[in-house]
């Protein structure tokens, strides 16, 4: 691959990436409320499963208990803006912390199995969470939940009203932002990097002299830090929570975004969530019963026939393209 | 107290037979393809929905005992020819992808074809036994001879017939059991099979118990999972005592907890246990 490729190839990329962007501060004030409700959370959907494209798709580790963190970090959120302090970045750093506390210990736990055994021990964590959850009415609400009343938001001196949904798209996405950020650079550093090997090849990663037990606890720290992030963002948007939020088909749609977007791109989750949600959005009444049978036809056929996701196939049909194109590649 | 108890010990031993039936099919799967069946759940829950048009078709509940699982078995193998053929010797991740979206087209179809309604099957033994404080239903003691029963053929069947000993050789060393001439796929079909009919089975035994639903998979496959991974992977005799511990704890758990409670404290069970040793029970690694 040559520079000049290679340069050619990062300056789409960066097009497309500010396109995107420009779209996504536009929209609000060109969509509806209805789609530009929709936009939002199809924000906190991505932002959800990139939380976890990173265990999944970096460090090839299934977590099928994802729904934990997202309630965890939903109730986390409530519980610091109507009890402790009524502020929208309390309730945020609150959320995050309570996933991320989670992960530490169950972590910290889960990390020593084998993978077959890991996918079904989250699975058990995260149902017994659920149990709890709707167990435990005078804490959790149970099926019905707790309703909060959204404090304004502050910003250094200024103050805003969040019962402007504009105001709450920009700060959703402002955040999601953000963790994309954070979690891109991680990737970029050498404990990223080292994260990757794990996937690549655990024994060759030990061999090399990796903690891989640490680094693992660490991925999944993250993982389930920018879930609960996630997840403190929907009392945000929709000012009420619920032990529902624990289920497993949560859990599952995350896998289902990721897998369809693209695993291990962390661009995916967010193309994944953008797919499905508006397809389902968008579908007939006639079509909503068969759509779950739908989902899982998709899954099956691209795990089967395009294991990299829509975005992962393209990025690499391109990287064909250019190959082929270069004197002395492949024809 | 200790009535209540004991009655539900014996609760929890009837659960467990037929907990163990299912689990045991999950684990057979597990151990022969190396296959992370999720939508194990399903094929219980359509077991039951068999038994159910079985019973009110032909109104023998007799009858709806055999149809299950020979339905399931057929639906298993076309399961098997569609999809799980292609996913043998994949990671574990894609295993569990894919049956992933198997529940997904099973249960939505449950759906739409059974509808969301929880229906019940008459007792088909409305006769109690006595038994210290109380009665004992009749029906539950038959499910659990039955199930026993089933359980131990299962395991003469894999001792000493020459399928029994194909599927052990298959399991022990693939490539030597395709040289000697055994017809390995066969052999993977054949075990999808059996584990569906299983989970068919256990699914018909407990119709008349609890009432049918298109959700009933969700928690019999959890429990079935902590089954299988505290006893350890394709380990059978293992599973029939995890699924006779857990569900015998659970039952006295409920005795003085409330019953969701009582399934935390089995699910903690299974932590601790894991926690102690991580390849399970009577798992080897």
């Amino acid at each position: 691959m040559t520079t000049e490729g290679q340069t050619h190839s990062s300056r789409i990329g960066w097009l497309v990436v500010i396109g995107v962007a420009i779209c996504l501060l536009v929209a609000p004030h060109v969509l509806d409320r209805y789609p530009r409700y929709i936009l939002t959370e199809i924000i906190i959907w991505g932002l959800f499963a990139l939380g976890f494209d990173i265990i999944f798709g970096k460090t090839g580790l299934l977590n099928f208990g994802m729904s934990s963190f997202f309630g965890l970090g939903a109730y986390g959120f409530v519980f610091a803006v109507k009890y402790v302090y009524p502020s929208v970045w309390l309730g945020i750093l609150s959320g995050m912390a309570f996933a991320m506390v989670f992960s530490i210990v169950v972590g910290w736990i889960v990390t020593r199995f084998s993978s077959h055994y890991f996918v079904v021990f989250t699975i058990v964590i995260s149902m017994i969470l659920f149990l709890l959850a709707m167990n435990l009415r005078s804490i959790t609400g149970a099926d019905e939940g707790i309703n909060i009343r959204l404090p304004n938001l502050q910003v250094i001196a200024w103050e805003f009203s969040l019962r402007s949904p504009i105001t709450k798209y920009y700060l959703i996405l402002g955040v999601a932002a953000v963790a994309f950020l954070v979690v891109w650079l991680f990737f970029d550093s050498p404990m990223g990097r080292a994260v990757v090997a794990i996937r690549e090849n655990e024994a060759r990663a030990q061999m090399i002299g990796y903690n891989t037990a640490h680094l693992k606890l660490v991925a999944y720290t993250l993982s389930g830090t920018v879930a609960g992030l996630a997840g403190a963002m929907y009392p945000l948007l929709n000012s009420t929570t619920s032990a529902e939020l624990f289920f497993w088909i949560l859990s599952g749609k995350a896998v289902l975004w990721t897998v369809v977007g693209g695993a291990g791109t962390l661009w995916g989750p967010f193309l994944g969530a953008a797919v499905l949600v508006s397809a389902e959005d968008a579908l007939s009444s006639w079509l909503v019963d068969f759509y779950p049978i739908l989902v899982g036809v998709l899954l099956i056929a691209i795990i089967l026939l395009a294991p990299k996701g829509i975005l992962g196939t393209l990025l690499e049909w391109v990287a064909d393209r250019r190959a082929s194109m270069e004197p002395g590649g492949k024809s | 107290m200790m009535e209540l108890i004991i009655s539900q010990v014996v609760n929890g031993l009837v659960w467990g037979l037929i907990l163990a039936l299912i689990s045991i099919g999950l684990t057979l799967i597990y151990g022969q393809l190396e296959i992370v069946n999720v939508a194990h759940g399903a094929l219980y829950t359509v077991g039951a929905v068999v038994s159910y048009y079985a019973f009110a078709s032909m109104g023998g509940w007799v009858f709806s005992l055999i149809v299950s699982p020979v339905v399931l078995a057929l639906l298993g193998l076309i399961i098997y020819l569609t999809t799980i053929r292609f996913a043998l010797g994949k990671p574990p991740i894609v295993t569990v992808i894919i049956t992933y979206g198997i529940l997904f087209i099973l249960e939505q179809t449950v759906f739409l074809t059974y509808g969301g309604v929880p229906r019940s099957i008459p007792n088909p033994i409305p006769y109690n036994i006595p038994f210290i404080g109380g009665d004992y239903p009749l029906y539950r003691v038959f499910c659990a001879v039955f199930s026993a029963l089933v359980i131990f053929c299962l395991m003469g069947f894999l001792k000493w017939t020459r399928y029994g000993l194909w599927t052990r050789a298959t399991k022990q060393d693939y490539e030597t059991a395709m040289n000697m001439g055994i017809p390995v796929r066969r052999v993977y079909a054949f075990v999808f099979c059996l584990g569906s009919a299983l989970a068919g089975l256990g699914g018909a035994l407990a119709a008349p118990i609890s009432s049918v639903t298109f959700t009933m998979g969700h928690s019999i496959i959890i429990d079935a999972f902590i089954v299988v991974i505290m006893a350890g992977f394709g380990s059978v005799i293992g599973t029939l005592v995890a699924s006779l511990v857990i569900e015998v704890v659970i039952g006295v758990s409920a005795a003085f907890v409330n019953p969701v409670m009582a399934k935390v404290i089995g699910m903690a069970l299974m932590v601790v246990v894991l926690f102690i040793r991580p390849e399970g029970l009577f798992g080897e690694e």
